[in-house]
């Protein structure tokens, strides 16, 4: 997988600091699950996912019957379904602001953790990585601020080396960081 | 544009797709919430004729509702839909008999800008409307807002223009 | 923000919030203060039964023995106080309400007229005659009694409709039994 990395410049809007975080986040995985042998634990997306899915199913299920028996009769069960609908909603934005919170990856290798959250102030160009690191009893952390600028070049293409390399110290110094 | 899409996994393509869903369901709960909240099958509807003029223009949006514990009145401006006919109406009721056994309404209605009541657009030897009828009574407004819906019928291909770019703009941005 | 594309966007959706936000504030003002009410009066000077019949359309009243009510009244209304910042027309109508024996509910729309400003809010008519046909359902008045009444009806320029009625519950008339000698 890190052969066609190199080949393919991921090249983006440099001004777009959606696409900015998007891609320091997406590469970081890449390289997590493939060049430093991380699992990686998709809990939040899978989540994610069911819920707002289950909650098109309710939408559809109350369209579909609506359809068949009429508005008057529909009443009640288009209720159940609305009410559904956004309740499960509500169940997933509590998810994600009280758990997920601001992870960009979890994953383990060989026993240990690794969590990695971010935060990006708005209309900045530091990007702060937080890397948590658990290992049974063993805790450590580390957090790399950073500017988008030394990850991203002039044309807007960003340059995998020094971001791994970034990442890698990051890691060596999260874990070894509370050692006693 | 479609780069950052390919980059995606099976995941973040789920994810995506999840994002127009949600964005089309959100619609379509809100609008099914207000329905049974105003008890009108059709909340909100737009003005295709000048027949209630200078109350209404084409154009014009209407916020109806039909509570089952107010009962419709002389002077009330409701949306009715009769058998077999696609487009419904909104005209005033001008004469109303209630039934006292059976319950059954028996209402005439015309529009303010018309010379005629309504007789001649209900079905034919029909000579009231009822209840069931009756999809909504009028109670809020606001101009112009239901235009694009009437651009939209005018010029169907404007409606598919429409949804294909709402719909590409969401696919292919991320948060 | 440093495309064309994003600045487009951020000011499009800004100003449909903002336009929103402003006819949603209008409505609620105009929902909450209200729209006043009117002094009318009302009174019947004649009222007369005669037989007819309605044309091929009708097709209930293509009898020549329905019995059709003629009314002839006088209107004093001054609707100035429904007239605010946030109307758009009035529609004012003169009502007749009755209960019969079948049917425990009926109200008939006699005359209607839009007021459009303030200027024309006050209506003093005399010797007004009915605009709509004034037919029972059953399509006889049987020395039937009726109450005469005046309401209205506001259309905002943005918000809730509201309506509301002249308190004239005193002004009652009664259909006279149709004499079989007289009508045209």
């Amino acid at each position: 997988m890190s052969n066609t990395t190199m080949q393919e410049e991921i090249k983006i809007n440099k001004y777009d600091s959606t696409q900015l975080k998007h891609t320091v986040d997406d590469h970081l995985r890449k390289y997590l699950t493939s060049d430093a042998n991380y699992v990686e634990n998709h809990q939040h997306m899978d989540v994610k996912l069911s819920l707002g899915y289950l909650s098109c199913l309710f939408a559809a299920a109350a369209t579909y019957y609506e359809w068949k028996n009429g508005f008057q009769k529909a009443k009640p069960v288009t209720l159940i379904c609305v009410a559904s609908y956004f309740v499960i909603n509500f169940i997933a934005w509590v998810y994600a602001y009280f758990i997920e919170k601001q992870d960009v990856f979890v994953g383990t290798k060989d026993g240990a953790t690794l969590k990695i959250s971010a935060r990006l102030a708005r209309l900045s160009e530091t990007y702060t990585l937080d890397f948590h690191f658990t290992d049974g009893k063993k805790k450590g952390n580390y957090t790399l601020e950073s500017s988008f600028g030394k990850w991203f070049n002039e044309d807007g293409v960003l340059v995998t080396s020094v971001l791994e390399a970034d990442v890698k110290s990051a890691i060596e110094r999260s874990t070894i960081s509370k050692e006693q | 544009m479609f780069e950052e899409l390919r980059r995606l996994n099976k995941r973040q393509v789920a994810l995506q797709v999840l994002n127009i869903l949600m964005v089309l369901t959100s619609a379509l709960m809100i609008w099914k919430g207000l329905a049974l909240a105003t008890n009108s099958e059709s909340p909100i509807v737009v003005v295709l004729s000048g027949s209630m003029e200078p109350a209404f223009h084409r154009g014009d949006l209407l916020l109806l509702a039909n509570p089952a514990s107010q009962p419709v009145q002389v002077g009330d401006i409701c949306v009715f839909q009769i058998p077999h006919r696609d487009i419904p109406i909104v005209h005033r009721v001008i004469k109303l008999h209630d039934e006292a056994k059976t319950g059954k309404q028996f209402l005439l209605t015309k529009g303010d800008n018309n010379n005629v009541d309504d007789r001649g657009l209900y079905n034919a030897r029909q000579m009231w409307i009822n209840k069931e009828h009756v999809v909504g009574r009028v109670r809020g407004f606001m101009p112009y807002v239901g235009m694009v819906t009437i651009l939209m019928n005018d010029y169907p291909q404007l409606k598919y223009v429409m949804l294909g770019v709402l719909g590409l703009f969401v696919l292919i941005h991320r948060e | 923000m440093h495309n064309l594309q994003q600045r487009l966007s951020a000011t499009f959706s800004f100003a449909v919030s903002a336009l929103f936000t402003v006819l949603g504030v209008v409505a609620a003002i105009s929902w909450v203060t209200g729209y006043g009410t009117a002094a009318t009066k009302v009174n019947v000077r004649d009222i007369r039964v005669i037989q007819s019949r309605y044309g091929p359309d009708y097709f209930d009243y293509g009898r020549k023995t329905s019995e059709f009510g003629m009314l002839k009244f006088d209107i004093d209304a001054d609707l100035t106080p429904l007239f605010n910042w946030n109307t758009k027309q009035v529609f004012v109508t003169v009502v007749a309400e009755y209960e019969t024996k079948t049917h425990n509910k009926n109200q008939v729309v006699v005359w209607d007229k839009i007021i459009r400003d303030k200027d024309s809010a006050k209506i003093n008519l005399r010797k007004v005659s009915n605009k709509y046909a004034l037919i029972d359902f059953s399509q006889k008045w049987r020395n039937q009694v009726a109450n005469l009444s005046v309401h209205w009806d506001v259309t905002p320029h943005v918000g809730i409709l509201q309506n509301g009625r002249g308190d004239t519950s005193s002004v009652k008339f009664t259909f006279p039994k149709f004499e079989s000698s007289g009508g045209r």
